[in-house]
């Protein structure tokens, strides 16, 4: 028996979550695919094949091979236009010893007496055939009738509620947020817990940090690595990520917090879903974006050892170039200003935690590029001297990504999963035209490649290629 | 961020429109002031938010600071008309247990009455 999860169709409404596919959306603190997976596990379809489209790279990064889960996955990809089914009948063979399959955001949600041994025959069938849907088949003539058919005939088909299964559709933020606090209010309890589970229906995960005079009101679904506050309170009904930090006297009921979310001190959080700085209200998909880092923030995912000490070899650099540079700034910059050849202006840039602040930016005036002073000012990289001073502030990295710019860059940084606005970045090493492509392109790729030799080379080329460069148009 | 003073029956009314962060506040703080010390029979006030899309913790701030103001003189100060967006910073914060909250400006001056 074959399991077929055709999970490519996109879907707009998870967007406000951050940029995370579908299938992946966390319910009760697990994607929503690994629900199906387990499903699968339980009738022995162990061989997967996942049909992809939107969010592929995230999906197959997560799932992987399926060992992890016991499973054999194997990867398809989505085509547009056809029927939901119309995958299943160009290969009918494959499925003849039968075929779980499901088509579009559908939770599998488990009633009381969900059956673990489901019967040998019957076809099994929810949804509507031209959009939600799944079916099982467990045996050749039930296959057949399933391929044969477009619109599967009610008088052949059975209900999934014969197998204590309810599956729920996942359509809008409002579907998430009820099928979540259903998990917390202790449905979690009818699949594998993530983390330990207690009596109360409550889940906590690994390397939580729980002080006695924090109240956890049942049931809730706490994530790994979180902090609860001094006289927190959290619950009833709250499903909390991982790498969640709640400040003291916090009151999360009702409410989803996602992964990698800061809540500050005495905030209360009821009845809406936070997602780093954005409170959003599940019932009308109003989203509001706080910039009071001290309410509501997005906490940098928990960083590799190495990027600590990345972070103290750049700020000892950033202090050391500082000295360097603050004489010849104030020198040249003086005489630039006095000579009306330029000046430091502001451009909003997002930070690591993603409020907004004002990033330095030297800007000469018209036709006085070639002017002596500006070049001998860029080619001593003294434009980035303000941002350095930033940096030994603790506000800006030395090398990394280059500050995306706020609102324009905010799908970019949204995407991006680590991100270190820096003052040194492969755009100050270049030096080229602002082209948005390949701001982006090297933004994705410095998240995955960072490292000090990486850092060493951006330092270097900056450095060296913009004084290469004076020099030679000096000459 | 605008803000205009009026009296409405005895009852202060001030409507504010536009956004109220920290970049506006400290002009709406002195507005008030100067208009609060200009009208001292004056002792209940009616913050207006309904022109007002977005408002910050510094917002918030001022709201409190002119809450204090008037307490002092012996009144009493309610906000009305928050929308969608303001009213989530007022449930975050829990500032909704700090004042008494109206869906209109009529609702307020009655409840002041």
């Amino acid at each position: 028996m074959r399991t077929v999860l055709h999970i490519g169709a996109p879907r707009a409404w998870p967007k406000p979550l951050g940029p995370v596919p579908w299938p992946l959306v966390p319910l009760g603190n697990r994607p929503l695919l690994e629900y199906w997976f387990e499903l699968s596990v339980d009738l022995g379809a162990l061989e997967v094949l996942l049909v992809l489209d939107e969010g592929a790279e995230q999906i197959e990064s997560y799932a992987g091979d399926g060992s992890q889960w016991g499973l054999h996955i194997q990867y398809g990809f989505h085509r547009e236009g056809g029927a939901p089914l119309a995958f299943l009948q160009r290969s009918p063979d494959l499925w003849r010893g039968g075929v779980l399959f499901l088509h579009g955001p559908l939770f599998p949600r488990r009633l009381p007496d969900f059956v673990r041994a489901p019967p040998d025959t019957g076809f099994f069938w929810h949804g509507e055939s031209n959009g939600n849907c799944c079916a099982l088949c467990r045996d050749a003539a039930s296959v057949e009738v399933l391929l044969a058919e477009a619109a599967p005939d009610v008088g052949t088909r059975r209900s999934f509620a014969e197998l204590g299964l309810d599956p729920v559709p996942v359509e809008s933020l409002r579907d998430f947020f009820a099928l979540n606090l259903r998990l917390a209010g202790g449905e979690i309890s009818r699949y594998l817990a993530p983390g330990y589970g207690a009596a109360d229906g409550s889940c906590v995960g690994y390397n939580v940090v729980l002080p006695p005079s924090a109240d956890v009101a049942p049931s809730v679904i706490l994530g790994n690595d979180c902090t609860v506050g001094l006289l927190a309170s959290v619950g009833p009904c709250a499903v909390v990520g991982n790498h969640v930090r709640i400040g003291r006297q916090a009151q999360l009921s009702q409410c989803v917090v996602m992964s990698d979310t800061y809540v500050g001190e005495q905030v209360e959080i009821r009845e809406k879903i936070a997602s780093g700085n954005r409170l959003i209200d599940p019932e009308d998909g109003v989203v509001l974006e706080l910039e009071d880092t001290w309410l509501l923030a997005r906490m940098p995912p928990a960083a590799a050892p190495w990027d600590a000490y990345r972070a103290a070899a750049g700020w000892s650099v950033a202090l050391v170039l500082l000295c360097l540079q603050a004489i010849p700034f104030a020198v040249l910059y003086g005489l630039i200003r006095l000579c009306g050849c330029g000046r430091l202006a502001t451009q909003r840039s997002y930070s690591r935690r993603g409020t907004v602040r004002k990033l330095p930016v030297f800007r000469s005036a018209e036709g006085h590029r070639r002017n002596l002073l500006v070049r001998l000012f860029y080619a001593g990289s003294l434009d980035l001297t303000p941002r350095l001073f930033g940096a030994v502030r603790g506000r800006w990295r030395l090398c990394g990504h280059e500050p995306l710019r706020a609102p324009e860059d905010q799908a970019l940084r949204d995407e991006l999963k680590v991100y270190f606005p820096a003052v040194f970045s492969y755009a100050t090493a270049r030096g080229g035209a602002d082209d948005p492509a390949v701001a982006a392109m090297e933004a994705r790729y410095y998240a995955e490649h960072r490292g000090i030799l990486e850092d060493v080379r951006i330092l270097r080329d900056t450095l060296w290629g913009r004084l290469a460069s004076g020099l030679q148009k000096r000459g | 961020m605008a803000a205009t003073f009026q009296v409405r029956d005895g009852v202060g009314v001030v409507a504010v429109n536009g956004a109220l962060t920290s970049v506006g506040v400290d002009a709406f703080r002195e507005q008030f002031v100067a208009w609060w010390q200009s009208v001292p029979d004056i002792r209940n006030v009616v913050i207006d938010l309904s022109g007002v899309d977005f408002l910050d913790s510094a917002g918030l701030g001022v709201l409190v600071a002119l809450l204090k103001r008037v307490l002092e003189r012996g009144g009493d100060m309610k906000i009305a008309g928050l929308q969608k967006r303001v009213r989530m910073v007022f449930e975050i914060t829990r500032a909704f247990k700090v004042f008494d909250i109206f869906d209109t400006a009529a609702e307020a001056c009655h409840a002041c009455a």
